[in-house]
């Protein structure tokens, strides 16, 4: 008899459970158990919704998920150290695939009244098909791995942004979180050089989290809380970040743009706040400034000559003052060094004279300023024009040496500031590309020390190789 | 006849509440790209697992803390064990909470080597509600039916927790006990009316209060 009840029971219990029979179907089913079969019954049910009110405290089943997905990514890191799965070729073809079935479709999108070729289609839907197999052959193996490496738009771009979540959250350490948003704030950057690279549309939602990402670290450096590592990481960053928008800024779209004008300014604030930190730290070394800034050359009324302006050049310019000398740039290299007795022109409350020298030309400021070239004996023309504002040359703080090739027309800028002496690459000639330093460095720097060095920088001409050469610097200039 | 209509009002509707589950096909297809090593997978189990882990571990224990010590505990063996996994030997759930199962034993012997009692009463157990004097007096608690199953042998502590907490079925109650399912039916029996002479109205209509 017990052994019948426990059957009925286990039964019915499943029964309804199942939605199958209701507990008075149950009864009428094993009616010699009666009211004791029913009791059974309900208690089981009124057990079964007490532990359903149990539930997990949202704050431990957030980070406990977050833990098991970093040990799943720990787990996958080591299996993928010890032996690549056979699967990865497989469906790394198979995510290449559909990349292309997602291209073939958007394109489809955008121009539907086109011809759909045969052969397109049916790639289409062999890749369909592969994606179907890659599920079967765990394409999602290398997933992390290769969500490392995708861009907004990516399939698998979702799976990169939770990862960089969990690796949020699992930080605990301020110094440790801000090294992670560091990190984050300049894949966003990277990924926007590696959108426009690629000719791939770069949305408001990729600026967005541009800034997103980057305005905590901003704050941070504003109230004082990065050291002097960190701000220089983030002055790093966030030149880099101006760079990539402002080779962006032509080609987005005019949805992006306000978007992308707040990205500048964020972007133009970091690289303010965190120069500052670093130039300000007593305890600072002496620091390499970088040019970090292409320029763009711009078309030359003369064939042989190019005119260059920085990024920037409404930043130092007065206004009614022009940007650069009056007379037409020369056609041919200068022999010997060539300096204006006269000042041609004033900003920032500068007299400016010319120099010609080589290839370059430039204006700098009148001995009344207290700066002088210092003279190379026995060369008529130099291959380094020195430019100093103090006969004891970098000896205290302020003291400047500017140091700019006559060839390439290339600029260091050496100073002496609080005691350390610093290098500031002013212009360099990297792969026949011409950098300048970031303006909103240098200034928030050096302040009232960078007007010079800015200003020259802002002069440089450079008379462009008439035969065309791979490396200027490799072609002899003409003269003795 | 009294007593039964007021605990049919009490237990608030005759249906079982819903054990939230995934098609078998879903599960088997998350489980099989799981044991490659798809974190998407992994993850998705983790969601559709974790409240009945954690839920068999309250329901075991009787003690929040250690139950999400516990929770996570099991996630983490579960990934050291799930490219063994095999479809032919059992179904996925009955392979995770055996898991469970022998993560609770290790814990109770653990506790034991110790000396230390296993389950402390505390205050915070969940259940969902913050009225809980209005709510005992409408439905069968949390809390009571927690008290209720300490007092159960282990053995029908454990089945009641597998069946009623998790919503597993006898054959994988079985499978996870490694029991036959005959037993497994007693041990279910036994429990239930226990746990009805101690939750449910007697003659009078006052159900028992389970000290």
């Amino acid at each position: 008899m017990t052994d019948d009840f426990e059957r009925a029971l286990a039964d019915c219990v499943e029964l309804v459970r199942a939605g199958r029979r209701s507990i008075d179907d149950c009864v009428r089913l094993y009616p010699q158990f009666g009211e004791r079969l029913r009791l059974a019954l309900l208690t089981v049910i009124g057990v079964q919704k007490a532990y359903e009110g149990v539930a997990p405290r949202p704050e431990f089943a957030e980070r406990a998920r977050e833990r098991f997905l970093v040990a799943t990514g720990q787990r996958l890191q080591e299996a993928m150290d010890i032996e690549p799965s056979p699967t990865f070729f497989a469906s790394a073809r198979v995510r290449f695939l559909m990349a292309a079935q997602r291209m073939g479709l958007a394109q489809r999108a955008s121009a539907s009244h086109r011809h759909v070729p045969f052969v397109a289609a049916h790639f289409r839907a062999l890749a369909g098909s592969m994606a179907a197999v890659a599920v079967f052959l765990g394409a999602g193996t290398y997933t992390v791995a290769s969500a490392d490496d995708s861009l907004p738009g990516d399939w698998q771009y979702p799976v990169k942004l939770q990862t960089e979540r969990v690796r949020l959250a699992l930080t605990f350490s301020d110094d440790a979180r801000r090294d992670v948003r560091l990190d984050i704030a300049e894949e966003r950057a990277e990924e926007i050089e590696q959108l426009a690279e690629r000719g791939r549309r770069i949305t408001p939602g990729v600026i967005d989290r541009l800034v997103d990402q980057t305005a905590p670290l901003v704050e941070a450096a504003e109230k004082g809380e990065l050291d002097t590592g960190e701000a220089a990481r983030l002055r790093e960053i966030a030149q880099r970040q101006k760079q990539v928008l402002a080779q962006v800024a032509g080609a987005v779209e005019p949805e992006t743009q306000e978007k992308l004008t707040e990205a500048v300014q964020l972007s133009r604030q970091a690289v303010e706040v965190s120069a500052r930190i670093t130039a300000n730290d007593p305890q600072r070394p002496p620091q390499v400034v970088t040019a970090s800034v292409e320029l763009t050359p711009t078309p030359s009324p003369s064939p042989t000559a190019t005119q260059t302006s920085p990024a920037t050049p409404d930043a130092t310019a007065s206004p009614g003052t022009p940007a650069g000398p009056a007379t037409p740039v020369p056609a041919t290299p200068v022999e010997g060094l060539i300096v204006g007795e006269e000042p041609v022109v004033t900003r920032d409350s500068i007299k400016l004279v010319p120099l010609s020298s080589g290839r370059v030309r430039m204006t700098i400021p009148a001995p009344e300023h207290g700066w002088s070239i210092v003279r190379e004996p026995g060369q008529s023309t130099p291959e380094l024009v020195r430019i100093t504002n103090d006969p004891a040359i970098l000896g205290s703080h302020g003291s400047s040496l500017l140091v700019i090739s006559t060839l390439t027309g290339d600029m260091y800028w050496y100073v002496n500031f609080n005691g350390r002496l610093d290098e500031v690459q002013m212009r360099v000639t990297r792969n026949g590309k011409v950098f300048v330093a970031d303006e909103d460095v240098v200034r928030a720097t050096y302040g009232d020390l960078a007007k010079v060095p800015l200003i020259v920088l802002d002069s440089i001409e450079v008379i462009q190789d008439p035969t065309p050469t791979p490396s200027p610097a490799a072609t002899p200039t003409a003269g003795p | 006849m009294t007593r039964i209509s007021s605990f049919r009002y009490e237990v608030s509707g005759l249906e079982f509440p819903s054990l939230q589950t995934v098609s078998p096909e879903l599960e088997r297809a998350t489980v099989d790209r799981a044991r490659v090593g798809d974190q998407q997978a992994l993850a998705d189990i983790y969601d559709w697992y974790m409240p009945r882990v954690y839920r068999y571990a309250v329901a075991r224990l009787g003690n929040t803390v250690e139950a999400e010590d516990l929770t996570e505990e099991v996630f983490l063996r579960m990934l050291g064990a799930i490219g063994d996994f095999r479809w032919r030997d059992v179904p996925f759930s009955a392979w995770l909470f055996r898991i469970a199962h022998n993560a609770i034993a290790t814990h109770f012997r653990r506790a034991a080597q110790r000396g230390g009692p296993t389950t402390a009463i505390p205050e915070d157990l969940i259940d969902g509600r913050h009225d809980i004097e209005a709510a005992i007096e409408q439905q069968i608690t949390i809390e009571e039916v927690r008290r209720a199953a300490q007092l159960l042998p282990d053995a029908q502590r454990e089945v009641i927790a597998l069946r009623f907490a998790v919503g597993l079925s006898i054959a994988d109650t079985a499978r996870v006990l490694g029991k036959r399912e005959g037993n497994v039916k007693a041990l279910q029996h036994k429990a239930v009316a226990k746990l009805q002479k101690m939750l449910v109205p007697e003659k009078d209509g006052v159900r028992p209060r389970v000290q």
